[in-house]
């Protein structure tokens, strides 16, 4: 199907030596590119979690609940402010439009962030650092972090969630 | 387009055919990944009883 047709039998024809050359050339950037997303899975500085569970609206309200009453030092804006210990699971829990709780981390430390969404899909998206992640319902997203700067941190919402997305602001606290 | 008197092998037709072979394309493609992403969903394990038990208390 071309505007010039071959000659009959060119598919037995002997392919050239340059032609060979370009497609090995070729299949070794393939071959690169296929191992670099691979290594960039494993070394970049965005990993996804391995680990993912199944979970429920009840299932994760509950561990929720349980993991903020356990830690909680005060409120802000009517947000829990909860600081737990290192090296602990940490849940953070997404709905139409909030991030909570405000987790105060220490420096150095690392938590298993359990992350889930209680109603549609939603995006953890922690800045200034800029890591992103989905988060669907009925999924545990689980994500180990240690915070290697003390500061404030922001999470936003980054998969459109309805008219209050644009408030869909979480904070994280690291202290020294 | 095989040589005069030689039946046509069937991987001749494909390869000859653009839109099949941009059908095929997206097609496997599709299939494959569908699958794979239903496997995944399908094989995910629940939240570790210890880990409940950790954070519930009970």
């Amino acid at each position: 199907m071309s505007a010039i047709p071959p000659k009959e039998g060119w598919y037995y024809t002997k392919i050239a030596k340059e032609e060979k050359i370009w497609i090995g050339l070729a299949l070794v950037v393939c071959l690169g590119l296929f191992a670099t997303m691979i290594l960039w899975h494993v070394y970049g500085k965005q990993n996804p979690s391995f680990t993912t569970y199944k979970t429920n609206v009840h299932e994760f309200n509950a561990l929720y609940d349980a993991f903020v009453e356990k830690y909680k030092v005060g409120e802000e804006h009517g947000f829990a402010v909860v600081k737990p210990d290192p090296n602990t699971d940490v849940f953070m829990r997404a709905q139409i439009w909030r991030w909570e709780p405000v987790l105060i981390l220490k420096k150095g430390e690392s938590y298993r962030f359990h992350l889930a969404s209680t109603d549609f899909l939603h995006g953890f998206s922690l800045q200034p650092i800029n890591m992103n992640f989905m988060v669907y319902p009925n999924h545990d997203y689980v994500l180990t972090f240690t915070p290697t700067e003390a500061g404030e941190y922001k999470v936003i919402c980054n998969e459109f969630c309805g008219v209050g997305h644009h408030l869909m602001v979480g904070k994280i606290v690291v202290e020294e | 387009m095989a040589k005069e008197g030689e039946k046509t092998p069937f991987w001749l037709y494909v390869i000859e055919d653009p839109m099949l072979l941009l059908f095929m394309g997206v097609t496997i493609y599709a299939v494959f990944y569908l699958l794979w992403g239903v496997m995944e969903l399908s094989n995910l394990p629940p939240i570790p009883e210890d880990l409940k038990k950790s954070i519930l208390g009970r």
